[in-house]
């Protein structure tokens, strides 16, 4: 591990923890990776994250995929609920 | 005098907030099981009007979760057992049934007869076209949501706050996104979501702090940790909003209806195994689900495991996927057909229309 590399929580909430079969995972990533290289990564990973439509958060705020994840903690893949 | 006097003590409320109440229209979308534990509060807080639509009628596979309902009920339509109980509870407010579904027809003249609106529905595309419309009325409205053991709740459109969009702005499909129905529900957890509905929709009347506006809120029942997760307005989607011609479309159960798909009815398979047709089929639900369907058997792969096991199947073989409910399947054949298993097809609807069409159930 390289010494500055980032290590983050991956939380997957609703659908997402079922198509992944994880809740959360711990990750590292490179300094300077962004939240579009994360979501690459996880899709090889977990193939039906291609299909899934979800938003990404990084330490509770929303963000876009030019995000750079440096020194964060948590990053959280939000999908939309339909059930009622 | 009386009934209100323990709210009224509350320095949010006093008698002006509690004459604001009297004086607000909500619109709750959906006597579910949000719409239940939202109305009852809303109710007993004494809303002054209060509209309640919903085109269904109470089943007993509700009753455990919808708690306005009983047994006697089933087969009654929910918005009109609905209001008979909520009258009963509290006099004051004045009640209206409408007992049909909230359509691209109906959905600007209904909602523009109101202050605010509870989205208590239990469909996507019902939740994009509750957005679209209030943000067209310029309503703020009161989203709740769930699977399984987790649930979202947020306020949009809120004084130029964001709105469904600016959170989603990618509609799934109606199907990318499982049901109650689908992925089970216990009652507590679209009971406390739709309590935290009242609250902020009682929080928006009252003109008081801490509104959920540009921010939502995640619990997840099972480690009772509540997260919340702050947003902006995005313009480009308000736009989106904002240029949608609602009342020129059809009505998208409708139209869903015609789409093309990838997809098996219950009945086809039948005939296909009546025909004594060799075919593979692939069970993509957690190796815990019930029930087990004779008829189907072959493959056990969840789907979080497809994409590493691809190579347990023969790509040769017409292939039958199926899930619950036929959306979990839906993403497998899309897998499986990238990694050359061509015919592969999903189970409409899934065991559960499996069950109801062909009744061959055997645990």
């Amino acid at each position: 591990m390289h010494m500055t590399d980032t290590t983050i929580i991956v939380r997957y909430f609703g659908l997402l923890a079922e198509h992944t079969g994880h809740g959360e995972e711990r990750l590292q990533f490179p300094t300077g990776t962004t939240v579009q290289h994360v979501r690459g990564s996880l899709c090889e990973k977990h193939p039906a994250l291609r299909y899934l439509k979800y938003r990404v958060a990084v330490d509770t705020a929303l963000c876009t995929d030019d995000k750079v994840i440096d020194g964060c903690t948590e990053l959280a893949l939000l999908p939309p609920f339909a059930g009622g | 005098m009386g009934r209100y006097d323990r709210q009224i003590t509350l320095e949010q409320v006093g008698l002006e907030g509690q004459a604001r109440l009297q004086h607000a229209a909500v619109l709750v979308v959906g006597a579910g099981g949000l719409g239940c534990p939202a109305l009852q509060y809303l109710v007993a807080a004494g809303v002054g009007r209060i509209g309640i639509m919903d085109g269904d009628t109470v089943a007993l596979t509700n009753l455990h979760r919808q708690t306005l309902f009983n047994a006697g009920d089933v087969g009654r339509k929910k918005a009109i057992v609905a209001v008979e109980r909520l009258s009963a509870q509290n006099p004051d407010p004045e009640l209206l049934a409408l007992p049909f579904h909230l359509s691209p027809a109906n959905a600007l003249d209904t909602i523009s007869g109101y202050d605010l609106v509870l989205d208590c529905t239990d469909d996507i595309p019902t939740r994009y076209l509750v957005n679209d419309a209030c943000v067209q009325a310029d309503k703020p409205f009161i989203h709740g949501s769930i699977h399984r053991f987790e649930g979202q709740v947020s306020v949009f459109n809120h004084l130029n706050g964001p709105t469904y969009r600016c959170l989603f702005p990618d509609q799934p499909e109606r199907d990318q996104v499982p049901s109650c129905a689908a992925t089970g529900v216990l009652g507590v957890v679209p009971g406390t979501i739709g309590c935290l509905q009242a609250t902020e929709t009682l929080k928006v009347i009252l003109g008081m702090e801490g509104i959920l506006s540009g921010k939502l809120l995640i619990q997840d029942f099972i480690s009772q940790t509540v997260r919340t997760i702050s947003f902006q307005r995005d313009a480009v989607q308000v736009r989106v909003a904002m240029q949608r011609d609602i009342s020129a479309e059809q009505d998208e159960r409708r139209a869903c209806a015609t789409q093309e798909h990838d997809g098996i009815t219950a009945e086809e398979v039948q005939q296909a195994l009546d025909r004594n047709e060799r075919w593979q089929f692939v069970d993509v639900r957690e190796l815990h689900e019930q029930p087990h369907v004779d008829r189907l058997q072959g493959h056990r792969i969840p789907l979080h495991e497809l994409a590493i096991r691809i190579g347990e199947l023969d790509p040769a073989l017409p292939t039958v996927v199926y899930c619950q409910s036929g959306v979990r399947s839906k993403l497998a054949v899309k897998l499986l057909r990238e990694h050359g298993v061509a015919e592969a097809h999903s189970l409409e609807g899934g065991v559960l229309a499996w069950m109801a069409e062909v009744k061959e159930l055997n645990t």
